[in-house]
């Protein structure tokens, strides 16, 4: 089920709400949210639904009996990691080793692939962190399987993220409260997430579409605007998501880790992934790269760590040689600023900040494409090389039917859009109480005529 | 203090149940009538000597996102043809996916289509009305297929079988 769908926003979201508001008890609360939970998943996905319990079931008795054993804590560990690091290869990576086993050494071995289970590698980062974390004793035992299944499947962050650690809601899994304030706050922040969505993600993610960039050649400029819509709308459908995830969770009386701030206003590639995607960087770094030994290591050792990781980060996006190549792309960046930007003390902030916006402009063109031969379609098309010019009648029709959408997402997505929500989040509540009105019918609106438009990161 | 064996007796025999129910689930996925790669070009010729499609014309990405909303990326391959003339509900998608999450899109697509199509004739085109309302979704592992009109059930059991083993 996607949350910017009627079924969802005017039937599974207002149902779950009065159930479990109206129930005083926490344990049939978190009962009536994992039932809940299941069948938001089933909607999609009844068949995976099994394999969600079992790895629910396998995680559970892994901390039960990690905690009975404490001689074999070390190897239930390791009997966690390889099974659902198992499950996920098997699910998300199979083929492609097979793909490149059958590239490398001329074999002609059948992959039968099997269509991949929506938010695995979501639920199963989630699911490895309350392992390692129950190992590292950061975290207490959870001896309820219920409440254990509720953390997996909670729906509001099942498919997409954020990636929420066993150790940000341990206490709320147990005891939590839900305010009037609280539940206005949630519901302001899951609306403007919905308008970044239907408003702004759907729209510019048809201006990509109609520009043709990836499926042939074009115009230079049209592909400098395809890919600027792009750049758009991947940041505003999965905030808008996360931010519908947080403002959820925030109604249910969750506190769900922030997993955007304005990431299109930093001035390096390095401050860019401390604000994109932040649950999934930080779970890099807590369970990867500090495990490596981080930066305390000597500085061979210490760039291999940052590659690994980097590679690592793409392949989780999928399992695609151009995934892998975006992520190894970001980790030579990171490098590069490190080692040598960085030293320079008075780089120029104008400068600092085009240069970053530009890094992750190309950073996208590896990342939109299914295959490296479309890869090389948009990077053909961006510099030039299909020779149909640098401004065509498409480019310019592009630019006159778009360009305030354009415009208006572009300074949307800057540091100063972030502040001001907040601001009228804290200080003006009758602004923000009109303003959500009015998005809520705008929304709707567009709703009720839209097709059918999922968010860019379910296939992830 | 050392743990009594019957503990850890008990986590081995738990292991290997779930390890055995992990199994048996795969298994039984890879067990199910896999799609071969079906070549969407053979089964376009298939489909027309058949003569499954005399009110259909062979669809444009643009069709195919006015229709259903779904973009080229949104599948690995797609075969659509679309009505001939805005009074004919004759339309055929088959669409390869490569994930769950595809499937879920293009099965979501298809069902959108349906009740736009029907919303569109109700009360206005009777027969394009109960044509609609015998249209038919499929879907198996690899493929979502869709098709509606006068030979729908024809269509759909050429299809299947290009795509079954």
């Amino acid at each position: 089920m996607v949350f910017s769908s009627t079924v969802f926003v005017f039937f599974f979201l207002p149902l779950c709400l009065v159930f479990t508001l109206a129930e005083p008890d926490i344990r049939v609360k978190n009962i009536i949210l994992l039932l809940f939970s299941l069948v938001f998943y089933a909607w999609g996905e009844p068949v995976y639904v099994i394999l969600m319990v079992l790895s629910i079931l396998l995680n559970y008795t892994l901390g039960r009996f990690m905690a009975a054993i404490p001689e074999w804590r070390k190897g239930i560990l390791v009997l966690g990691l390889v099974m659902n690091l198992g499950i996920l290869g098997f699910f998300k990576y199979y083929g492609f080793a097979v793909d490149i086993l059958n590239r490398a050494f001329g074999l002609q071995l059948t992959a039968h692939d099997l269509p991949l289970p929506i938010g695995i590698s979501f639920y199963t980062f989630q699911a490895l962190s309350y392992v390692i974390d129950l190992y590292r004793g950061n975290v207490r035992l959870q001896k309820n399987v219920l409440d254990f299944g509720l953390y997996i499947t909670m729906f509001p962050q099942l498919i997409a993220g954020p990636i929420v650690r066993y150790s940000d809601v341990q206490e709320q899994l147990a005891d939590r409260h839900v305010t009037a304030a609280g539940l206005g706050r949630g519901m302001a922040r899951f609306l403007f997430g919905l308008a970044k969505k239907v408003l702004l993600a759907n729209r510019l993610g048809a201006v990509f579409d109609a520009s043709g960039v990836l499926t042939g050649p074009t115009g230079t400029l049209t592909a400098w605007v395809g890919l600027l819509a792009y750049s758009l709308q991947i940041y505003f459908d999965f905030s808008g998501y996360s931010d519908m995830a947080i403002g959820m969770g925030e109604m249910l009386g969750f506190d769900f880790p922030e997993n955007f701030n304005a990431p299109y206003g930093s001035a390096s590639v390095t401050d860019f992934w401390r604000r994109w995607h932040m649950t999934l960087g930080t779970w890099f770094r807590e369970y990867v790269y500090i495990p490596l030994g981080g930066n305390r290591v000597k500085p061979a050792r210490h760039i291999a760590n940052i590659l690994i990781v980097w590679g690592l980060t793409g392949l989780w996006h999928g399992a695609a040689a151009n995934f892998v190549l975006w992520g190894l792309y970001y980790g030579l960046l990171l490098l590069f600023e490190k080692f040598v930007w960085f030293r320079w003390e008075k780089r120029p902030a104008w400068l600092c900040h085009a240069l970053t916006l530009l890094a992750v402009f190309f950073g996208w063109g590896l990342f939109c494409c299914g295959s490296l031969a479309e890869c090389g379609q948009i990077f053909s098309n961006l510099f030039g090389q299909a020779h149909l010019g640098f401004v065509d009648g498409h480019s310019l029709h592009l630019l006159l039917s778009h360009g305030a959408l354009l415009a208006a997402g572009a300074a949307l997505s800057l540091p100063w859009a972030v502040r001001l929500r907040q601001a009228l989040m804290d200080r003006h509540l009758m602004f923000l109480v009109v303003l959500c009105a009015a998005l809520f019918v705008v929304c709707t609106a567009f709703l009720v005529t839209q097709n059918y438009n999922p968010f860019l990161y379910f296939r992830f | 203090m050392k743990t009594p064996l019957r503990v850890k007796i008990a986590f081995v025999a738990c292991m290997l149940l779930l390890t055995a129910c992990l199994a048996v689930f795969i298994g039984l996925r890879l067990r199910r009538p896999h799609p071969q790669a079906c070549d969407f070009a053979v089964l376009s010729e298939t489909l027309s000597e058949a003569g499954t499609l005399p009110d259909s014309l062979p669809g444009s990405d643009a069709s195919l996102k006015r229709a259903f909303g779904l973009l080229p990326g949104s599948a690995e391959e797609f075969l659509y043809f679309e009505p001939a003339t805005f009074m004919d509900v004759d339309e055929v998608l088959v669409a390869r996916v490569s994930s769950e999450a595809q499937a879920a899109d293009v099965r979501a697509a298809c069902l959108a289509r349906i009740e736009a199509q029907k919303n569109n004739f109700e009360s206005y085109g009777t027969d394009q009305f109960s044509l609609m309302n015998e249209a038919l979704v499929y879907e198996n592992g690899g493929y979502v297929c869709y098709t509606a009109g006068h030979h729908a059930a024809e269509a759909m059991a050429l299809i299947r079988k290009a795509i079954e083993r």
